[in-house]
């Protein structure tokens, strides 16, 4: 069928269109706190999100994930001016890499929302923590099928728990 | 469907394959000239809509991108209902009428209801089949009618995974185009199933059972492991009966009715075969008292398919590996 199909039609041509305006559109809320990117930057973004889609073996056919990653991101503390066209453009690789480390599981505002809370409360503005730590957290707990998947405390709080138990037990306990 | 073609002549008829037919026929009308460079562009940003709202449904709206792989099989599932309509056309002239006409999104909207029809036969020739069984311990028999359907009826997606039909069949039947997929395969399979059905309910289970048992020690396999189909294997040795002047129920040929049948068949010259196994195979249906012509019409290939294998096995003296039979 692929053969038949591909001479009249492609699943390719059926991704999205990006403008550099729609791009550039973004800056009018940004630039309230200091963020703006200019025309190179938006071709940047446009040819990444097209690159990361490719690599990851997707194709996009509803909203724009660049702009409402943007649209989640420009108010965090922890992006500065030198950085934004950089940190915008691994958020867009680490978000269709994450999609596809998720099965699809969890919807695109939640999975930018939860990017957004992990990237600002646990890892403090640091986008290799978040990459390499919490998102594949947030990937094993999707995996493993567990319930609260965006609670990547659980294990922790698991851990601290079994060291309070030990204490408490060594406490009351006249073990040695 | 016929697959002549008489108001467009430059359209081949080799270019176009029935199991995926409105890609191909789109694809070779387009080759040759008959649509428009418009209707084309009419045509692909039509199909890509549809898939984008195809997609956005399977979503749920949730997510804007989608793995490639399943793009394309909500893609294969829009053609899926596509062919169905198509298919259901008289011939394919019309079929390249209404692709050039119609909106793509009619088209599967109409394919959708036949294929919820087919689906619904399927449920009902599944029971039927159920209650024209055989009793014999032949086991890809009972667990096809048992067991294999079961995720097909509970679990198949016509809207966005058409093609697949989810089912693991061992049964053989004697015709099974397998160039189908989804739910078209389904009732295809279901139909010559039952049409085999009710040809296997003019003999006695025991006999056909004894033949199995036969069968199985001759490949040294265990009866219930036999992967065979029981028609084809009763037809084979009852049309044998019938040119020894035999019932066509009469499944105990001996060594010696063997050799001089073989010797029988080396006096004739090859074209001689066809008309004389077409003969006996009328005559087995007649003395069966087989009036139904849906049987009949289904089981009629198999003259030339055996022709061919009896003039090749008698060329090589192996007629006793053809047809089973206690040696």
């Amino acid at each position: 069928m692929q053969n038949d199909m591909s001479s009249f039609f492609s699943l390719d041509v059926i991704s999205n269109f990006l403008s550099v305006e729609q791009i550039l559109n973004t800056n009018e809320k940004s630039q309230l706190y200091g963020l703006k990117l200019n025309q190179k930057d938006a071709l940047e973004l446009i040819e990444i999100k097209n690159n990361s889609l490719a690599a990851n073996g997707r194709i996009e056919v509803g909203g724009s994930t660049v702009e409402n990653i943007i649209a989640a991101f420009y108010d965090s503390p922890y992006i500065i001016q030198g950085e934004y066209a950089y940190m915008i453009s691994e958020l867009i690789e680490t978000f269709f890499y994450m999609k596809n480390e998720t099965f699809d599981v969890i919807p695109d505002d939640e999975l930018i929302g939860l990017m957004r809370h992990y990237f600002d409360n646990n890892c403090k503005g640091t986008l290799a923590l978040l990459q390499s730590r919490e998102l594949e957290k947030l990937a094993q707990n999707i995996r493993f099928g567990v319930v609260d998947y965006a609670d990547l405390d659980s294990d922790k709080d698991k851990e601290e728990g079994d060291l309070n138990d030990i204490n408490s037990y060594l406490d009351d306990e006249d073990v040695f | 469907m016929k697959i002549e073609i008489t108001k467009y002549g430059k359209v081949n008829p080799k270019n176009i394959d029935t199991h995926n037919l409105t890609m191909s026929l789109l694809s070779e009308i387009t080759r040759a000239g008959v649509l428009s460079d418009e209707q084309i562009s009419t045509i692909q940003l039509n199909l890509m809509t549809m898939l984008r709202e195809h997609i956005l449904k399977f979503n749920k709206k949730e997510s804007s991108s989608i793995k490639k792989e399943k793009a394309q099989t909500i893609l294969e599932s829009i053609l899926y209902k596509c062919d169905a309509y198509l298919l259901s056309l008289s011939n394919i002239d019309l079929a390249i009428d209404i692709l050039c006409k119609e909106n793509i999104n009619e088209l599967c909207d109409k394919g959708r209801v036949i294929l919820n029809e087919y689906f619904q036969k399927s449920k009902l020739l599944i029971h039927e089949i159920s209650k024209t069984r055989v009793s014999v311990s032949l086991y890809s028999y009972n667990d096809t009618i048992d067991s294999s359907f079961i995720d097909f009826f509970n679990y198949y997606d016509l809207e966005f995974d058409a093609c697949n039909n989810l089912t693991m069949i061992d049964y053989p039947i004697m015709f099974d185009d397998m160039g189908y997929t989804g739910v078209i395969y389904i009732k295809n399979y279901l139909e010559h199933f039952y049409l085999e059905n009710k040809f296997l309910n003019y003999f006695s289970s025991e006999e056909i059972e004894k033949l199995i048992v036969i069968y199985g020690k001759k490949y040294k396999m265990d009866t219930n492991d036999v992967l065979v189909n029981m028609p084809e294997i009763i037809l084979k040795i009852s049309i044998c009966s019938v040119l020894l002047n035999k019932s066509a129920c009469d499944f105990s040929i001996t060594m010696i009715e063997c050799e001089f049948l073989s010797e029988q068949f080396k006096k004739l010259s090859n074209d001689n075969y066809n008309p004389l196994i077409k003969k006996a195979f009328y005559k087995v249906f007649d003395e069966l008292g087989i009036n139904n012509h849906a049987i009949h019409y289904y089981f009629r290939p198999f003259i030339d398919i055996f022709s061919k294998e009896l003039i090749k096995s008698v060329n090589e003296n192996s007629l006793s590996n053809l047809i089973t039979m206690d040696n």
